[in-house]
């Protein structure tokens, strides 16, 4: 976070080995109310018209707009100042950047990939590894493509920001495990039953822990829904809402017997299902598995129904919320494996960027050592004239094997340098050979749009 | 030299498998250390069938090491291509390392000769059909071990590892049954198939030994399962153990008197 106001806004990101060239300025819900990100974000609508505006207004080569309800980042590649990017963000909305300065991040170069990358893969997300975040760097990815304003470095993070998310997701099950007592309700019921479809739902109760209940299993595509409860008018309201039928607590036995889950959201002093209506409900089909949420405080369900030799489950609330801090710990377990696919994918992105940063150097050193042969080869055959095509195309290959023998341990070590970020030896070598100093990095294979508006 | 080392990758795949229960992303060191100690016994059994001139499977030892090999083979199949049963290897594996132990313990004994042939079409499908039915019948009973397991965890409500990483209990209850089905079958082409091997040999069929006993009796057994199933509703805990006990009763009599 930015902890001082105004004058570290007009620190200028240091060019950092690896030749990564990204920063990026922002806020999310950990570090700003929602009172503050409303006022930081872009609308929308606005996202391509600020991406066009924040491009032309500093010295960037790269503009992505990342804002969501959660998070506002601009990821700007180049070597403008965070004054620069902060001055246009408060311009552009209602954000105060000197009141609210401890709600901003800044990270430069490797840590804006590995923020990315993060962000990507849900690690930074108020429900960690949800999967919407995804869809949203994507859209600011093809949003800035469309404007123009995503430069080749831009592009090459983003797309492995975009593959950092598919693999997190693909090989671990960060984004699996319920953390609410209704997803955990459906994941129960799945983990026993497998898929829900064509299966009994009996709701005793119609309140409101019901409800909630009842309509996570009903999205999950349950077969049938039938709500029981005392008052029949209630019951009616809860079943249209998840197209269930509705009855009275006078035949919960008999709905009991066709249940295969049974979710029991009622007050009352005494359990409600007891081990004689246990007994009688499941007769003859005891091998059957059930599932009995018990919902209900004090329980509804009595003690024995699990014990009795049925194949059923009976999970009340603390039952429950202790699978849910279960859950959460597979989640934060699953995390520490996503972290490390993130950091696996910032060093391959940092020795491509690397890689990236010394191609135009060997190819100009490549390309001198190719202009020197061919003028001095054809000033030798100028005065052979007695040699034939056979004897000169001789003559032109062994020059370019000299050549290419000659260059081939510089260029591994341009190679070897640029991947451990030693930018002192590869000036040295554009200073021996006398290359231009003025390089611009290219990747192969990207495109930086010619309609850029810079 | 080849058996050391297809044990060692079984040992090592065995080991990350079961570690796989835990950490899910260590699968694909196991399926790799399986895929290399499997090809490793493939090019063993196919040196000692070309030794023996045949299938190896006339002996006990030789019996053993087909069937860890079809073992491992599974445990691949389902560890790389069984989406929901994955973790099906860390319940396999052991099985096909014990197995393969306990075979090159034995194996030395065995030396190819004449006397190890099989001879005639009808003994290959008998010997056959009856290998693939006892590895079916083992791949039901691990079925039923995952399902216990996985049942203990909820029943306890100590969701740990097996609530994450094995099939729904109904899904694993609905397989073990259509394997032990399958498995049945496999197992009455083998009876058969040795009716007609031991008609054309001495002209009889007789049920008064001790190896046609043991087939009555797991053929029996297994009926009974699936009646029990069929006609009396046995679902869940209780089906999966007696699929557990009824693969004992298979291996007592292969091992015991399995070879007649």
């Amino acid at each position: 976070m930015i902890g001082t106001r105004g004058e570290r806004n007009e620190i200028t990101p240091s060019r950092e080995d690896s030749g990564v060239r990204i920063q990026v300025a922002g806020m999310n819900h950990v570090t700003a109310s929602l009172a503050v990100r409303e006022r930081a974000a872009f609308a929308p609508d606005q996202v391509a018209a600020a991406c066009r505006a924040l491009i032309s207004t500093i010295p960037a080569q790269g503009v992505v707009i990342l804002s969501t309800c959660n998070r506002t980042e601009v990821y700007v590649d180049g070597d403008c100042t965070l004054g620069e990017i902060l001055a246009w963000w408060q311009d552009w909305t209602d954000f105060e950047r000197t009141q609210h300065a401890d709600a901003l991040y800044w990270h430069q170069g490797e840590e804006a990939v590995r923020h990315l990358f993060r962000v990507s893969a849900g690690l930074d997300s108020v429900i960690m590894g949800e999967t919407e975040i995804l869809g949203q760097v994507k859209h600011a990815y093809h949003i800035a493509q469309a404007q123009g304003t995503c430069s080749g470095q831009l592009h090459r993070v983003l797309q492995s920001a975009l593959k950092v998310g598919k693999r997190v997701r693909t090989e671990t099950g960060i984004g699996q495990n319920a953390l609410s007592v209704g997803h955990v309700a459906v994941e129960l019921a799945e983990r026993v039953f497998g898929s829900l479809h064509g299966l009994t739902v009996v709701v005793i109760g119609a309140g409101r822990t019901a409800e909630i209940v009842v309509r996570h299993l009903h999205d999950a595509g349950v077969g049938r829904i039938a709500v029981v409860n005392r008052t029949l008018a209630h019951a009616v309201r809860l079943a249209e809402l998840v197209a269930g039928s509705a009855d009275t607590l006078d035949r919960l036995p008999e709905w009991l017997a066709a249940a295969d889950v049974v979710v029991s959201a009622v007050t009352g002093e005494s359990p409600l299902i007891t081990h004689a209506l246990a007994e009688h409900a499941f007769a003859g089909d005891e091998h059957r598995p059930r599932f009995v949420f018990d919902l209900s405080v004090p329980r509804s369900v009595a003690p024995g129904v699990s014990r009795a030799g049925y194949e059923v489950f009976v999970y009340d609330l603390d039952n429950i919320e202790a699978v849910v801090a279960q859950n959460r710990r597979q989640r934060a377990r699953e995390g520490e494996y996503a972290e490390r696919i993130v950091g696996e994918e910032v060093e391959r992105v940092k020795e491509s960027l690397g890689g990236l940063e010394v191609g135009p150097v060997i190819r100009q050193l490549t390309d001198r050592a190719e202009a020197i042969r061919a003028h001095e080869m054809a000033r030798a055959l100028s005065k052979l004239d007695h040699l034939d095509a056979r004897e000169r195309e001789v003559l032109e290959q062994a020059t370019r094997l000299i050549i290419k023998k000659l260059l081939n341990d510089p260029v591994t070590s341009l190679r070897r340098w640029a991947k451990v970020g030693d930018h002192g030896r590869i000036d040295m070598v554009q200073e021996l050979f006398a290359l231009p100093a003025d390089v611009q990095s290219t990747p192969a294979g990207s495109k930086i749009p010619a309609e850029s508006p810079r | 030299m080849l058996k050391a080392l297809s044990l060692a990758a079984y040992v090592a795949a065995a080991v990350v498998a079961v570690w796989a229960l835990y950490l899910p992303q260590r699968g694909l060191w196991a399926r790799r250390a399986l895929a290399a100690g499997w090809m490793v016994q493939s090019w063993w059994l196919v040196r000692f069938g070309q030794q023996l001139g045949g299938l190896p499977v006339s002996t006990l030892p030789e019996w053993l090491a087909t069937v860890a090999w079809l073992v491992a083979g599974c445990s691949w199949l389902a560890m790389s291509y069984g989406r929901r049963y994955r973790a099906m290897g860390g319940f396999l594996l052991p099985v096909a390392v014990v197995l393969w132990a306990v075979d090159l313990g034995l194996l030395p004994r065995s030396r190819p000769g004449a006397e190890h042939l099989l001879h005639g079409g009808w003994l290959l499908v008998h010997v056959g059909s009856a290998t693939a039915a006892v590895v079916v019948f083992l791949l039901a009973a691990v079925v039923g071990l995952m399902y216990t397991e996985k049942e203990r965890e909820l029943r306890l409500k100590s969701v740990e590892v097996f609530y994450y990483r094995l099939p729904a209990l109904q899904e694993m209850d609905r397989l073990s049954a259509v394997l032990a089905a399958g498995g049945l079958l496999l197992w009455l082409l083998a009876i058969g198939a040795g009716w007609i091997v031991s008609l054309s040999r001495s002209g009889t069929v007789s049920i008064f030994n001790a190896g046609a006993l043991w087939a009555l009796v797991t053929t029996c057994a297994y009926v009974a399962y699936l009646a029990m199933r069929q006609f009396a509703g046995w679902r869940g805990r209780r089906a999966a153990v007696l699929l557990m006990t009824l693969f004992v009763v298979v291996a007592v009599n292969f091992v015991t008197i399995g070879r007649h």
